[in-house]
C-alpha cells in the first residue's frame, strides 16, 4: 500500500493524542470484555 | 403535518395513505433535482402498499399510528428486493434477499416505504457530498451540505418529502443532519433498536433512529422499533416504555444539567446563544438547571476516532483491492484504519468503560444534559473546514465534536429545532440522557417544542 502524508499525518496526530491518555489506561487493573457492549450487564 | 397528524386524519376519513403517499411522490417528484435527498423511489411499490393499507382501515384493522403512513429509508437499511448501495460504488450491485429489522418493525406497523435516502457515502462523513452519486444539497439553502450522513433523510424531512426518515448514527449521522435541516432526530441508547440487517460502519458504535418532525412523532417510531431481536445480539432486554409524551408535560423537577466545560467552547455564537435560550426556556417552564463539568470529552473523542477507524476498516476490508471505487475522503480513512496498531484499539476499548462509569456519575445529579448540537449551522458544500472563532478547523471533526463521543457511551441523544444562525441556517439543541431513558429525554423535549414554533419553520424557498 502507497502511504500518503495525508494519511498519515492526521493518524500521527491522532495517536499522539491517545498516547496522553495512556496513565490513565495504565491505571486499569480489572478485567475488561474485548467489547464493551455498553449495557451488556445491566440490562439481561 | 406531522405522523400523529397525519394518524388522526386517516381515522377521521379526512385523507387515505394513498392520498398522503401519492402527496410525498408529487414532492419527490418535484424536489429530488434540486435536493438530491433520494437515491431510489419506489413510488409504484408504496401506492400498491397504501392502498392495502387504506382496505385494512375500511376493515376495521388499525395497526397503530403508523398505519398508512410514508416514510423513507437511509439507503443502508437492507430491503427484500431493493437495491441497498449504502451510496458507494461497493454495493452497487446489492439486491437484499430480506429485510432487516428495523423495517420488518415499521412495515408491520403499517409504514409505506416511498424509497431509500440518499447518504454520505458508506455513512462515513457528515457532508453527503457523493462522489458517485452527487452531493445532497440543503432545502434551506442548495449550496449548503445537509449533515450526514443521513443527509438524504434530513432532507427529505425538512422539504415535506416524506413525514419520517430513518437514519444511522456512528458518531453524530443522525444528530447532524437533524440540525442542519431543522429536523427532530433520536439516536437511541446502543441496544435499543435493531442493527440487523443495517450495513455497518462501527460495530460498537452504530446507533439506528428516526429524523422526524417532532419528538413525539420520533417517540411513536420508537415504540414500533424499540426492543430485544434475538438477531441482533447486543439489542437489550430492558423493558420498552411508553415514549409517547403527554400532551400537557410539566418539567417541574426535571434537573437539567449544563456544561460548564466543552460544550460551550469554540461555539458559533448564534449556536451557543440559541442553545443558552432553549436552557433558559427550560427553566422558565419550571426545570432546575445544574452546571456540571462533564469528563474530558476531547479525550473521549479520541477514543471514538481511534475505535471507529479500526471497525470500519475491518467492515471496508471485506472489500479490498477495491480501493480506487471508494471517494478519497474514505480511501484515507480507511488506510488509517488499518494502519492502527490493535493494542491502541483494545486500550480505546478499555478506556471506554471508564468514561462511561464516568458519566454515569454526572447523571446521579442531572436528567439531561443540554448542549448545541453543532458548532455552527451548515457550511457550503465542498469546504473541507469551518472556521470559529478564528480557529481553522477540520470540518467533519469540528462538526461531530458534541456528538461522537456520546455513541462511545451508547446514551440516547436528540437534536431539536433551536433557532437559526445569521446566515439564515438552522441550529440545534442536543439532549442526552442515562442509558434507556428515551422515555425522560423525549418528554423534555417535547415541552420545548411545545413551547417554540423553530420546528414549524419550513425552507424558505418551499
Amino acid at each position: 500500500m502507497n502511504v500518503s502524508e495525508k494519511v498519515t499525518a492526521p493518524l500521527e496526530a491522532l495517536e499522539s493524542q491517545f498516547a496522553a491518555l495512556k496513565p490513565s489506561i495504565d491505571r486499569f487493573a480489572e478485567p475488561v470484555s474485548m467489547y464493551v457492549l455498553p449495557f451488556e450487564g445491566d440490562s439481561k | 403535518m406531522t405522523i400523529l397528524e397525519a394518524a388522526a386524519a386517516l381515522r377521521a376519513k379526512k385523507v387515505s395513505s394513498r392520498e398522503l403517499t401519492a402527496e410525498c411522490l408529487r414532492v419527490i417528484d418535484g424536489g429530488n433535482g434540486a435536493y438530491n435527498a433520494f437515491l431510489n423511489v419506489t413510488g409504484v411499490s408504496a401506492l400498491r402498499e397504501a392502498a392495502a393499507f387504506d382496505g385494512e382501515l375500511a376493515r376495521g384493522i388499525d395497526r397503530g399510528p403508523l398505519h398508512g403512513i410514508p416514510i423513507a429509508l437511509k439507503d443502508l437499511f437492507c430491503t427484500r428486493g431493493v437495491a441497498t448501495t449504502c451510496a458507494s460504488l461497493l454495493y452497487k450491485d446489492f439486491v437484499p434477499d430480506y429485510d432487516c429489522t428495523v423495517w420488518e418493525k415499521l412495515s408491520g406497523a403499517g409504514c409505506v416505504m416511498l424509497g431509500k435516502a440518499h447518504q454520505h457515502e458508506l455513512a462515513y462523513g457528515v457532508t453527503s457530498n457523493n462522489p458517485h452519486y452527487g452531493p445532497v444539497r440543503n432545502p434551506w439553502n442548495v449550496e449548503r451540505v445537509p449533515g450526514g450522513s443521513s443527509g438524504g433523510s434530513g432532507a427529505a424531512v425538512t422539504a415535506g418529502m416524506t413525514f419520517m426518515a430513518m437514519g444511522s448514527d456512528t458518531g453524530g449521522s443522525i444528530r447532524v443532519p437533524a440540525a442542519f435541516c431543522n429536523t427532530f432526530g433520536l439516536k437511541p441508547t446502543f441496544g435499543r433498536v435493531s442493527k440487523f440487517g443495517v450495513l455497518p460502519l462501527g460495530y460498537t458504535l452504530d446507533h439506528m433512529g428516526p429524523l422526524t418532525r417532532s419528538a413525539r412523532d420520533a417517540a411513536v417510531c420508537l415504540q414500533v422499533m424499540a426492543g430485544r431481536d434475538n438477531r441482533d445480539e447486543t439489542t437489550s432486554f430492558a423493558p420498552v416504555d411508553n415514549y409517547l409524551p403527554s400532551e400537557a408535560i410539566s418539567l417541574k423537577g426535571v434537573r437539567i444539567g449544563v456544561p460548564s466545560n466543552y460544550y460551550f467552547d469554540r461555539v458559533d455564537p448564534d449556536a451557543a446563544n440559541a442553545a443558552r435560550k432553549m436552557i433558559a426556556l427550560a427553566a422558565s417552564l419550571g426545570a432546575t438547571i445544574v452546571d456540571v463539568t462533564v469528563p474530558d470529552i476531547a479525550a473521549l473523542n479520541t477514543v471514538a476516532r481511534i475505535i471507529l477507524l479500526c471497525e470500519a476498516a475491518t467492515v471496508l476490508n471485506q472489500f479490498a483491492g477495491r480501493e480506487h471505487e471508494v471517494g478519497a475522503d474514505i480511501r484515507v480513512l480507511w488506510e488509517q484504519g488499518l494502519l492502527m496498531p490493535a493494542t491502541e484499539y483494545i486500550n480505546a476499548q478499555r478506556l471506554r468503560r471508564h468514561f462511561r462509569d464516568a458519566f454515569l456519575r454526572v447523571f446521579d445529579s442531572v436528567d439531561v444534559l443540554a448542549t448545541p448540537t453543532t458548532p455552527t449551522g451548515a457550511k457550503k458544500i465542498g469546504d473541507p473546514t469551518v472556521t470559529i472563532e478564528g480557529v481553522e478547523e477540520d470540518f467533519r471533526l469540528a462538526t461531530t465534536r458534541f456528538m461522537r463521543g456520546i455513541n462511545v457511551l451508547g446514551f440516547p441523544a436528540t437534536s431539536q429545532p433551536s433557532g437559526f444562525d445569521g446566515e439564515g441556517m438552522p441550529l440545534g439543541l442536543q439532549l442526552i440522557a442515562r442509558p434507556f431513558a428515551e422515555k425522560r429525554l423525549l418528554e423534555v423535549a417535547a415541552a420545548l417544542e411545545d413551547a417554540t414554533d423553530f420546528h414549524l419553520h419550513t425552507p424558505p424557498s418551499l
